[in-house]
């Protein structure tokens, strides 16, 4: 008897904490149901906006760029570990652009039939902005989503 | 059949789904059983009665009584559909019908019953009521403890 009711699952990370939490939550989802699990990473360099009046701008935008792949790399890098332990295949994806835009395209273009992503990642304006990206995936995705939440949203009620 | 089906994984014990009535909420709801089954979690079948939005609406007392009774109907249409699905499925299930604001109530009850997860459509209705209630799984999102399975 086949329970399975998902065979291509990516999860978005960032490699902060919450994104591991996540990972978790994938690798549990993708073992139970024999799915292939993409770790998923967006690089946003365009994001950086950098005028590019000095050539010095265009260097530093060539390192920020760097950084952020083996950023990425360093984040998926830990789900395939984290698949290796517990027999999950997983591939690792790195995008670059618009984070929520690359993440819903890819779903629909790799098949995908659960996107699973943190809601916080990092801190000050990036949690901000990652909240955000969480928030454009649900809003454009025609896949279902789990977010999953790294702290306690509501602290005082 | 499910009965003998070997649960290993209990990550997940208690699973809210959400429901309006909607085809887009039964679809989600399929979904979510399917999910809750693979961790032989509890279902709990939530529908809100949107007190809010009648709250805005100026009416004669008579004609929200009568709404009510509507909605409540609804409700229990709506929560037996899923909590019917829910117990084919060989899962345990318990029909839940809230009144006031959709995301708060099931925000509040999810907290109180120690939810593991939310599940929601991402509503499919018409109009303004489909944005309404668009925003209703977003604000479950941005205000949720435990995890959250949007189906579209």
């Amino acid at each position: 008897m086949d329970d399975s009711i998902f065979n291509n699952i990516m999860v978005a990370t960032d490699g902060s904490e919450i994104a591991r939490k996540a990972v978790d939550s994938a690798i549990n989802i993708a073992k139970l149901n024999k799915a292939k699990l993409y770790a998923v990473n967006v690089i946003a360099p365009g994001e950086t906006k950098v005028t590019l009046h000095d050539p010095r701008d265009i260097k530093w935008k060539k390192a920020m760029k760097d950084h952020l792949e083996t950023q990425g790399k360093e984040a998926t890098a830990y789900v395939e570990t984290a698949g290796k332990i517990e027999d999950v295949t997983v591939e690792s994806v790195i995008l670059e652009g618009n984070p929520a835009e690359q993440i819903v395209d890819f779903a629909e273009r790799s098949d995908i039939d659960l996107i699973i992503m943190g809601t916080l990642g990092k801190s000050g304006i990036q949690r901000f902005l990652l909240g955000s990206v969480a928030e454009n995936v649900i809003r454009h995705s025609k896949k279902p989503v789990l977010v999953i939440r790294g702290e306690t949203a509501r602290k005082n009620k | 059949m499910e009965g003998s089906t070997k649960i290993k994984d209990k990550t997940y014990r208690q699973i809210l789904i959400a429901t309006d009535g909607s085809k887009a909420a039964e679809d989600a709801a399929y979904l979510g059983i399917k999910f809750a089954r693979q961790y032989g979690a509890k279902v709990y079948a939530v529908y809100v009665i949107n007190v809010t939005a009648y709250d805005s609406i100026i009416m004669d007392e008579s004609w929200t009584i009568d709404e009510c009774e509507e909605c409540e109907k609804k409700g229990h249409k709506a929560t037996a559909s899923v909590g019917d699905k829910a117990k084919f499925a060989g899962l345990e299930a318990e029909s839940v019908i809230l009144k006031g604001d959709p995301a708060e109530k099931i925000l509040d009850f999810a907290d109180e019953r120690g939810i593991d997860m939310i599940i929601v459509g991402s509503l499919g209705k018409s109009g303004i009521e489909h944005f309404a209630l668009g925003s209703v799984s977003e604000k479950i999102v941005r205000h949720a403890n435990v995890p959250v399975l949007i189906v579209r």
